[in-house]
């Protein structure tokens, strides 16, 4: 796997998280993600807009034009039901995916102490 | 938290299409400017000055073009996928969308099925009973070899052969393979069970030989049994007998049957084959043709078999050439001529053929208008829809998935109605077999087969397609563009050329159908208008047949009067009388008379006479009219100068100078009997209904006692039914042992002299009415759509003061018009169509103005109707409704 990939399925990850907590625009989605991850995680808007339009065209997001907190209008975007398959199903792969790394990595560790 | 409000969907149904692809680009901009905007509002509440605030929100965000180009890959990569699985999605969403069109408009759709219905049922019906009786091939081997062999009277007349003649045919006739005769007469059957009156066939032993077919059980005739006026007494029964009367048990070979007092055994069961050409006798013996016998008498038909490589013509040529040298020899044949016919102008006939065809022809013309109608009705639906449709193709979508969806409507429809088509056939199908009497032959055997039905799938196809089309051509020829924008009346509608071209068709068409079917109309109406000669109405009539076997000349001249009188006695029986020649049944007889005084020396030169034998109620019981002498008394025989009684007719031809009455006829030939005229009474057509009246010769019964005879009663104030019971009791009282046959008015026999031309105009205008129908449905259709689309411009008018009745006048003007070119066209198309009716036609010609006239007022006078009623609607407009639809 190269660096873009993994990357590209980490962002899936979290925005469909970040979705499961309600619809949300674009920027807020953005916002979301660097704020409850304490600044960690900045999403370029460059990856995040493919990414959007990438799992709306798999049919776990749903989009529609609303009027946003600041009145102005934006695209909304809504977890759909496959959506939420999706996430639970990306979540479980994630930590499955974090243990076997961390059992790999663990004897380094080990020798490295 | 925030709550989106006023969602509205985004995703749109220009997917995949280009305009889509631009409609994409721009989404994707607004929300880029959305993403910015609210960054911009943010770091504005930190702090920043809006110019700050935006810089650092536009480098921040990165490189736009390049988002642009990524999401443009990734919608790429799934129109991709898309695609793949979109290719039977799009029959099934274009099916989907028609079902769902069709329940929309449930009028529109039953209109369509229930035309097509019509249309494709009429084609298979007909195409089943043509089939049927004109194009299946007789059952007979090599039917094509087989000819009928006939002899022609000096006047040139068909007739009869006799026995000496065939058998000298028979023998010196090369061209033929093979000849044989049959003679179908009346018998007496007195087993098994009651004495039952038949028919019965007379026939050589080599019939079955020489139309190539065999026995279905048993075996055949042999040619040792047929001996010269000696021939064995076997008999042979005919399919439908052996399934009926003895139930197909095979057990009946070996059984003997009573005929005419004489034991016969039953050797074989004839195939079911031969029934076309000896219909429903049920038994057949051996002829035992005699060369002694008289050559005057003619009563054989002559089948034969061409020798391999003989023309009909080749065949007709000999065949005159025999004759002519055995007449040479035999003074009796002296101007008689021959005749040859292929079997399949004898058993189907011409007129038959061209009626079929005729049929064939009509039926097809009614589905054409089907088409049509549906057509029409389709296009207009387009045209309704037709800013959906220019939507979707300004915005790309490709015009196959367009014109795949008009075909999938239009195939829907068809399927529907080509399935409803063929059962309505199965439906009609006994109906139509049940008009057609026993005139038309082979009409029983028509059936639903595998040819009926697969003409039935070719015109659903047919219809399919041609349905399909229209709408599509006018798509085509629609400027789209100009159709989306607002205000329907304005933008030119190009299909209406299109449409009225299809009415004007259509009513064309339904003249030709309505011209065929009012010359056959009118020539039904002359020939039921025919004078017989006799009255029909008020009659009952019935067959008995006393034949040598049981009854000898002297008893059936003493029984006759008796059996006369009886019947008499009945209450509500005027006249009786009986005739030698059963009225309508094509058989007659014939020979030549002359008179005494002013008569050739030739028998060839005699005049050609029709003769019957009466008895002397006959004339009453007929209700034909006395012109001049008497009626025979009872006692008239052969006494008192062998008196007689002559047609009008021949009374003019022999003695148009002065009184027939006392005068003298020569019977036959110059050494003939001398036979005293006593009476003269009107003309009798009792043969053929279209042909001119023979002169007749009437004898009287005591001096012929003829063995089967027609008894006539002419009742009064009593009907038909109520008098059979005390007839039949009559009869077996006064005769025992004598069986008869139904007890029927004679106006049923009449009836048979006109079951075919009645069977065709039948059909023939039951399609006439249905085109008419069609036609004006869709006269009326299109004006009432021409009113609906152009309510705007009707409602700017009415509010600009024009006056309602202009309104429709100039409806009516613009939709008459194109009805008048299709009269037009339609008129000098059928001018030219019913010059091939002539053969069918009677007593009327093909441009008979009475016809002519007739159907171009009651085509006009119809769709005048047809666009005055949906016309009268434009003068009901509100102006005010309509302005504010708009």
């Amino acid at each position: 796997m190269t660096r873009l990939d993994i990357l590209q399925g980490t962002l899936d990850l979290l925005i469909l998280r970040t979705l499961s907590g309600g619809a949300r625009h674009g920027y807020q989605i953005a916002r979301a993600i660097k704020d409850s991850s304490d600044e960690m995680l900045q999403v370029e808007e460059g990856a995040l807009y493919p990414a959007l339009h990438r799992i709306e065209g798999r049919g776990w997001i749903e989009a529609s034009w609303g009027v946003s907190e600041n009145n102005r209008r934006a695209k909304f975007y809504e977890l759909t039901e496959a959506g939420r398959e999706a996430l639970d199903a990306q979540a479980r792969n994630w930590n499955d995916y974090v243990a076997a790394v961390g059992r790999v990595m663990a004897p380094a560790e080990d020798a490295a102490r | 938290m925030t709550t989106p409000r006023d969602r509205r969907p985004a995703r749109s149904p220009l997917e995949g299409t280009e305009a889509g692809d631009q409609a994409r680009e721009r989404d994707l901009e607004a929300e880029i400017e959305a993403h910015l905007a609210h960054r911009i509002d943010d770091l504005v509440a930190e702090g920043n000055s809006v110019d700050e605030a935006t810089s650092i929100a536009r480098s921040d965000f990165g490189d736009a073009e390049r988002i642009k180009a990524e999401s443009r890959q990734v919608r790429q990569e799934h129109a991709r996928q898309a695609d793949r699985s979109g290719a039977g999605e799009a029959t099934r969403q274009d099916l989907r969308w028609a079902l769902r069109q069709a329940m929309r408009a449930p009028g529109f759709a039953t209109t369509a099925v229930l035309t097509l219905l019509l249309g494709i049922g009429a084609a298979v019906t007909i195409s089943s009973v043509v089939g049927a009786v004109v194009f299946e091939p007789l059952p007979f081997a090599d039917p094509g070899e087989i000819v009928f062999a006939e002899m022609l009277t000096p006047e040139g007349d068909r007739f009869s052969v006799s026995e000496p003649v065939y058998l000298d045919w028979r023998r010196d006739v090369r061209s033929f393979d093979d000849a044989a005769a049959l003679h179908i007469l009346g018998g007496t059957l007195r087993s098994p069970g009651q004495p039952r009156a038949v028919s019965v066939g007379r026939i050589s032993h080599n019939l079955l030989d020489v139309l190539g077919l065999t026995p279905a059980l048993g075996r055949p005739f042999a040619a040792e049994e047929d001996r010269p006026g000696m021939p064995a007494l076997v008999a042979l029964l005919s399919h439908a007998s052996w399934r009926s009367d003895f139930g197909a048990d095979p057990g009946v070979l070996g059984s003997t049957l009573d005929l005419d007092g004489s034991s016969y055994e039953v050797v074989g069961v004839m195939p079911a084959a031969l029934d076309v050409l000896t219909g429903e006798t049920p038994i057949f013996i051996l002829m035992g043709a005699d060369p002694t016998y008289d050559r005057g008498e003619h009563y054989l038909d002559v089948v034969a078999r061409l020798a391999p490589g003989v023309t009909l013509e080749g065949a007709a040529a000999e065949l005159a050439q025999v004759q002519d040298g055995v007449s040479r020899t035999h003074s009796a044949d002296l101007g008689w001529s021959t005749h040859i016919l292929s079997a399949r102008e004898i058993l189907i006939g011409t007129s038959v053929e061209r009626a079929g065809l005729v049929l064939l022809a009509a039926a097809l013309l009614l589905l054409v208008m089907a088409c049509v109608n549906i057509s029409n009705l389709l296009m207009v639906r387009a045209t309704i829809r037709r800013s959906e449709m220019a939507l979707r193709a300004a915005l790309g979508a490709s015009r196959s998935r367009l014109v795949g969806q008009l075909f999938t409507e239009s195939g829907l429809l068809a399927l529907l109605g080509g399935a409803l088509g063929i059962l309505a056939a199965y439906v009609a199908l006994p109906v139509v077999k049940s008009l057609g009497t026993a005139r038309i032959p082979r009409l029983d055997t028509a059936t639903l087969d595998g040819r009926a039905i697969l003409v039935g799938v070719a015109a659903a196809l047919l219809a399919t397609l041609a349905c399909g089309l229209a709408p599509v051509v006018q798509l085509r020829s629609d400027r789209l563009g100009a159709s989306m924008s607002r205000g329907r009346g304005r933008a030119g509608d190009a299909g209406r050329g299109l449409r009225s071209v299809f009415v004007a068709g259509q009513v064309a068409l339904t003249v030709v159908l309505l011209a065929g079917t009012g010359l056959l109309l009118r020539s039904f109406v002359e020939l039921t208008s025919i004078d017989p000669g006799f009255e029909a109405e008020g009659t009952v009539a019935f067959a008995v047949n006393m034949p040598d076997g049981s009854w000898d000349w002297d008893a059936r001249a003493e029984l006759v009067p008796e059996l006369t009188e009886a019947l008499e006695a009945i209450p509500g029986v005027v006249a009786v009388g009986a005739t030698a020649v059963e009225p309508f049944s094509g058989r007659a007889l014939a020979n030549f008379v002359a008179a005494e005084g002013n008569m050739p020396d030739r028998a060839s030169d005699f005049t050609p006479i029709q003769w019957r034998v009466v008895t002397p109620g006959f004339f009453e019981a007929m209700g034909m009219e006395l012109r001049a002498g008497r009626s025979f008394l009872p006692s008239d025989g052969w006494d008192n100068g062998t008196p007689v009684v002559i047609g009008e007719s021949l009374a003019r031809a022999l003695w148009d100078d002065g009184d027939p009455i006392g005068r003298l006829l020569v019977w036959g030939d110059p050494e003939g009997s001398r036979m005293t005229v006593v009476g003269v009474v009107e003309d009798l057509r009792d043969v053929e209904l279209d042909e001119i009246p023979s002169p007749i010769v009437y004898r009287p019964h005591r001096q012929i006692p003829w063995a089967v005879m027609t008894v006539i009663l002419r009742l009064d104030g009593v009907s038909p039914e109520s008098v059979a019971a005390s007839v039949r009791s009559r009869v077996s009282e006064t005769i025992p042992g004598l069986p008869i046959g139904e007890v029927t008015p004679l106006t049923a026999y009449l009836d048979r002299a006109v079951a075919e031309p009645r069977f065709n105009l039948q059909l023939l205008s039951v399609f006439a009415v249905i085109g008419l129908v069609m036609a004006l449905v869709g006269v009326y259709g299109l004006t009432a759509f021409d009113v609906r689309r152009r309510f705007g411009e009707i409602g700017i008018r009415l509010s600009l003061g024009a006056r309602p009745e202009a309104i429709r006048s100039m409806i009516m003007q613009q939709r008459m018009t194109v009805t008048l070119v299709g009269l037009a066209v339609g008129l000098a198309v059928a001018w030219i169509a019913t010059r091939g009716l002539g053969a069918l036609l009677y007593g009327v010609s093909p441009y008979d103005p009475i016809t002519w006239i007739s159907v171009t007022l009651l085509v006009a006078g119809a769709s005048l109707a047809a666009t005055y009623i949906p016309a009268r609607r434009a003068t009901r407009v509100d102006p005010r409704e309509v302005l504010n639809a708009e």
